[in-house]
C-alpha cells in the first residue's frame, strides 16, 4: 500500500488548494446520466445469457446448461444470480445477437470500432463520447470522466473530459505548479494533463486506499462519486473476458464482478439511478462451440447489457433481440458464430437521443456515422 | 556538451544525453553487445515443476501455507528479474540496444496479466529477444514462440489436434489463440492478408508442441499433432502424419512473407520516428528487411540513415519504462540502489526508485494490458493520472543527485535540447532540488 510521503515531496505544501481556481459548477444538459461501461476481451453473450429455448443450443453447447430463466427462452449464467431480481423489476435489460459493423476478429481493432463508433478504423478518430461532447457544445471538462487506470479511446479527442484514477497522490506548492503550468504551456498532451492533475488535486475526491487493482465496484462507486457531482456521462473497462481456456471458471469470476459493479452502481447513485441509463457492450462475441480447451475462440455476434432506474420506463425486463438467428445448421456466421442480427450502436444511440436531446440525425451521423438508427427502439 | 544532432539522436534512440554510451556513435555501440545469457527458463521449469510434485504429496489439510511458499518463491524469482533487467537498462553501454530490446519485447509481447506465464516472463525477454536483437527477425520469431512463456501466454499448450491420437482419447482439439495473434501481432499485421481459414489452417499446424516439465525442455509431440496437410496463405505445410518441422516451417514462410516486411517497418518507424510514421521512411525499411533477408542490423542501418533520425525530438513521449531508465542515468545512481527491498519480515518488495515506480506509474514492466503490447500512442497512456506519478515519484530521484548546481545538472541532462523557456524556468527556481525536479518534468526530458 502506499502512503502519503509528503515530508518528501518537494513539490508539497499546503497552500495549492486555496490557489486553485474555484470548481464551476455544472452546465450540463438536464439531470439524466449516461454510464458506458467496455467489457473487454469480447465477452461469451451465449454463456452470459444461454438461449435455453433454441434446441440446437444444448447440441451446440453441451457443457452449458441450466441457469436462472429470465422469459421461458432465454436464461442467466447463474453467477449473474444477484442482479436477477433487478430483470424482475425492469432496471436490467440484454440485447441479444449484436455486433458493431467489424466483422474480423481482432480484439484490437474490435475495441476501436467499438469506442471510435465508426464502421472502418481510423487511428485518427476520436471516442464516440468525446464526439458526443461536441454536439453538447459543453466546455466544461467535469461533464463527463472517465474512470480507471488507462486512458480509455471511447472518450479521447479533441473535447476536454475529466479522468480519475484513485491513484493520484501528488501535491503542489503554488510555486511548483506555476512552473510546471509555465514548461508545460502549448505541449498537446502534458498541458491538458497538467491542468487535469491541478483540478483533480483540488476536487479532493474520497476514493478508496490506493491499491492500484482496482476492483470493478469501487469503479463503480467512484463513477457514482462523480455523476452524483457535475458529471453526466461516466465510462470505465471491465477487462478479461477473453475466455479462451476454461471458461466456466473464469467467467463465472468476472460475471460475479459485474454483478457486484451494478449493484454497487444503483446503491452509490441514490435517487439519481433513477435518472440513469447504463449501456455495457463488448468488441464482439465468442465461438458458438467450444474449443479444445474448453474455452472459446474469438466470434461475432454477442451482448449487450442495458440498466438503469430509466429502463423501467422503456424495455427494462426484455432481452432484445431484432431477429434471433438461431444455432442450427446454416444459420451461424461462417459456420462458427452467432450471427448479428442488428447493429450494437443503435442502443446507445437511442439512449442519448432520449437522454441528451441530441436528435436521432445527429446521432446518426456524428456519432455513429453510417449507422442506420431504424425505428425508436423506445429503451428509455 | 553534444552537440544538437547528437542530443537529438541520442534521445529518439537512446535514453537521452546521460549516462553511458550516450555520446557514442549508436551502430559501432550497438554492435557490441553485452554476453549473452544462460539458459533460464529450463531451471526455472525443472525446479517448479519438482516443487510441484512435493506441493502434491503434501496432504490436502496441510497444504495451505506450502502453497503460499511456491508464490511466494515464484513472485520472488520474478521481483528480482524485473529489478536486474531495470537496472541493466539504466547501465547498457549501448542505450541504443536497450531500447530495441525493450521494442521487440513488446513486439513479442508476453504479459504477467496472465500469472501463469509470469515466472517465466523475465528469461523470455534474456532468451527470446535479446540475443536475436542483432540477428534475424526469422530466428527471432521462432525463438519466441517456441518459448515455453509464450507458449503458456497464448494458450499453445492447451491446443491439440482435434484427430490426432491424443485428442481423439481426451476429447480435446484446438484452441486457436497463438495462432491469430502471431498473424495478426507478430508477423502480417490485422491487414496483412490472412483469412479466418488461414487461423484455424496455422492452429492445426502449431499443435503437437509442449512443454515437457519433467525434463525442463520445450518439444515435440507427435501424439498431439493434427495429422494430414495443412493450407496457410496458399502453401501446403506437412504431410500425412505431422512432422516437428511444420510449425517452424510454417513461421519460416510467415518471416518471410512481403506484409510482414511492411508491418516491422511501419512498427519500427512509428516507434522510433512518429506515430503518423512517413510512407518514405516505411519504404526504406521494408526495402532493407527485404534486401537482407529480414537481417535486423540492415534494417536498424536503413533506421539511423533516415533523414528524421537526427531531426528534431519531441514528437514522441518517453514510455514509463523510458522515463524511469533515463531519470536513474541522469541521477547517476548506483545499481545497488535499485535492488529489491526486504521488508521487516524478510519479505522482498519493489523497489520505490525502480519497478515500484513502474508499478504506480500506468505502464508496468512486463505486465502490458494485452498481447498487442503497450500502444505507441502516449495518448493512450500518459493520462493525468501517469503525470501525476511521475511527478511525485521526481523528488525521491532527485534526493539522489549529487551535482552542485541546477546549471550544472540541467546541462548534463538537457544540454542542447532545453528550450529557452525550460531554461529560463529551472533557473527561476527558489531551491536547488526544485530546480533539478523541473529538469526531469520538463517537456523535454519526458518526450523523445
Amino acid at each position: 500500500m502506499l502512503t502519503r510521503r509528503s515530508c518528501l515531496h518537494l513539490f508539497a505544501a499546503a497552500g495549492l488548494y486555496s490557489a486553485m481556481p474555484a470548481l464551476t459548477l455544472a452546465q450540463a444538459p438536464g439531470d439524466k446520466r449516461l454510464v458506458v461501461v467496455i467489457l473487454r476481451g469480447a465477452i461469451d453473450g451465449l454463456d452470459a445469457v444461454r438461449p435455453l429455448g433454441d434446441p440446437d443450443f444444448a447440441r451446440l453447447r453441451p457443457e452449458t446448461t441450466g441457469g436462472i430463466d429470465l422469459d421461458g427462452f432465454f436464461s442467466l449464467h447463474p453467477a449473474l444470480a444477484p442482479i436477477a431480481p433487478m430483470f424482475k423489476s425492469r432496471e436490467l435489460g440484454f440485447v441479444h445477437a449484436v455486433a458493431t459493423p467489424y466483422r474480423q476478429r481482432s480484439h484490437f481493432d474490435g475495441q476501436d470500432i467499438l469506442e471510435k463508433g465508426i464502421e472502418e478504423n481510423n487511428q485518427h478518430e476520436a471516442g464516440w463520447l468525446n464526439r458526443l461532447l461536441g454536439v453538447l457544445g459543453t466546455t466544461e471538462p467535469s461533464l463527463a470522466v472517465d474512470i480507471g487506470p488507462g486512458s480509455d479511446i471511447i472518450l479521447q479527442g479533441p473535447n476536454r473530459h475529466a479522468s480519475w484514477y484513485p491513484n493520484i497522490d501528488v501535491d503542489l506548492t503554488v510555486e511548483s505548479a506555476q512552473f510546471l503550468k509555465a514548461l508545460y504551456e502549448g505541449d498537446p498532451i502534458l498541458e491538458p494533463s497538467f491542468e487535469e492533475v491541478q483540478r483533480l488535486a483540488g476536487a479532493k475526491m474520497t476514493s478508496p486506499d490506493v491499491d492500484p487493482a482496482i476492483s470493478p465496484r469501487e469503479l463503480a462507486q467512484l463513477a457514482a462519486q462523480f455523476l452524483n457531482q457535475d458529471a453526466r456521462i461516466a465510462a470505465f473497462s471491465l477487462n478479461g473476458w477473453d475466455t479462451h481456456v476454461g471458461q466456466e471458471r473464469l467467467i463465472t469470476m468476472r460475471l460475479k464482478s459485474l454483478s457486484e459493479m451494478l449493484l454497487a452502481l444503483r446503491e452509490s447513485l441514490g435517487g439519481n439511478w433513477q435518472r440513469t441509463a447504463v449501456v455495457m457492450c463488448s468488441e464482439f462475441g465468442r465461438t458458438a462451440r467450444f474449443n479444445g480447451s474448453l474455452g472459446t475462440d474469438h466470434g461475432t455476434g454477442g451482448l449487450a447489457i442495458l440498466a438503469g432506474g430509466l429502463l423501467a420506463n422503456g424495455r427494462g425486463g426484455e432481452v432484445i433481440t431484432n431477429r434471433w438467428p438461431g444455432l442450427g445448421d446454416g444459420q451461424l456466421y461462417e459456420e462458427r458464430d452467432l450471427l448479428p442480427t442488428d447493429d450494437v450502436r443503435r442502443y446507445p444511440a437511442w439512449l442519448i437521443a432520449k437522454l441528451f436531446g441530441v436528435t436521432p440525425a445527429q446521432a446518426g451521423t456524428t456519432l455513429f456515422p453510417g449507422l442506420d438508427m431504424g425505428s425508436d427502439l423506445r429503451l428509455i | 556538451m553534444p552537440s544538437l544532432v547528437t542530443a537529438h539522436k541520442a534521445t529518439r534512440f537512446g535514453y537521452g544525453i546521460a549516462g553511458p554510451g550516450a555520446e557514442d556513435d549508436l551502430m559501432p555501440a550497438l554492435l557490441a553487445p553485452p554476453a549473452q545469457s544462460a539458459r533460464l527458463s529450463a531451471e526455472r521449469i525443472l525446479e517448479e515443476h519438482s516443487r510441484r510434485r512435493k506441493l502434491a504429496a503434501i496432504p490436502r489439510d496441510k497444504r495451505m501455507q506450502a502453497q503460499r511458499d511456491f508464490g511466494r518463491w515464484l513472485d520472488g524469482l520474478y521481483l528480482a528479474d524485473q529489478h536486474a533487467h531495470l537496472a541493466s537498462a539504466v547501465i547498457a553501454p549501448s542505450p541504443f540496444f536497450s531500447r530495441l530490446t525493450e521494442f521487440w519485447a513488446n513486439h513479442f509481447t508476453v504479459s504477467s496479466q496472465t500469472r501463469t506465464a509470469r515466472g517465466l516472463a523475465g528469461p523470455y525477454v534474456k532468451e527470446a529477444i535479446e540475443p536475436h536483437v542483432l540477428g534475424r527477425f526469422e530466428d527471432m520469431l521462432l525463438a519466441a514462440e517456441l518459448h515455453p512463456a509464450m507458449m503458456i501466454y497464448l494458450d499453445l499448450i492447451n491446443s491439440v489436434g482435434p484427430n490426432s491420437p491424443f485428442g481423439r482419447q481426451r476429447g480435446k482439439g484446438l484452441n486457436e489463440n497463438l495462432a491469430r495473434e502471431i498473424l495478426e501481432l507478430h508477423t502480417l499485421g490485422v491487414n496483412g492478408g490472412y483469412s479466418q481459414a488461414d487461423v484455424t489452417e496455422f492452429a492445426k499446424i502449431m499443435t503437437g508442441w509442449i512443454i515437457d516439465r519433467p525434463k525442463g525442455i520445450v518439444r515435440f509431440a507427435p501424439r498431439r499433432a493434427e495429422p494430414g496437410t495443412k493450407l496457410l496463405l496458399g502453401q501446403t505445410i506437412g504431410g500425412k502424419k505431422a512432422g516437428q518441422g511444420d510449425y517452424p516451417a510454417a513461421l519460416r514462410q510467415l518471416a518471410d512473407h512481403p506484409s510482414t516486411a511492411r508491418f516491422i517497418a511501419t512498427k519500427l518507424v512509428t516507434h522510433f520516428i512518429a506515430d503518423t510514421p512517413p510512407a518514405a521512411a516505411v519504404d526504406k525499411l521494408e526495402a532493407a528487411f527485404k534486401e537482407s533477408g529480414g537481417n535486423l542490423p540492415a534494417v536498424y542501418r536503413a533506421l539511423l540513415d533516415l533523414p528524421e533520425a537526427g531531426q528534431p525530438t519531441g514528437a514522441k513521449a518517453r514510455t514509463d519504462f523510458e522515463f524511469v531508465v533515463a531519470a536513474l542515468r541522469a541521477i547517476q545512481i548506483s545499481t545497488p540502489e535499485l535492488e529489491p527491498v526486504k521488508s521487516k519480515n524478510g519479505r522482498l518488495l519493489p523497489n520505490q526508485l525502480s519497478i515500484q515506480a513502474l508499478n504506480r506509474m500506468q505502464q508496468r514492466l512486463w505486465g502490458a494490458p494485452s498481447p498487442a503490447g503497450w500502444p505507441e500512442r502516449a495518448e493512450e497512456w500518459l493520462a493525468p493520472t501517469a503525470l501525476a506519478q511521475r511527478l511525485d515519484w521526481i523528488p525521491e530521484a532527485v534526493r539522489e543527485i549529487t551535482d552542485q548546481t541546477t546549471a550544472e545538472f540541467l546541462d548534463r541532462v538537457l544540454g542542447p535540447l532545453a528550450s529557452e523557456r525550460t531554461r529560463k524556468t529551472v533557473l527561476a527556481a527558489s531551491n536547488r532540488e526544485e530546480g533539478m525536479a523541473l529538469v526531469l518534468a520538463s517537456p523535454e526530458f519526458n518526450r523523445r
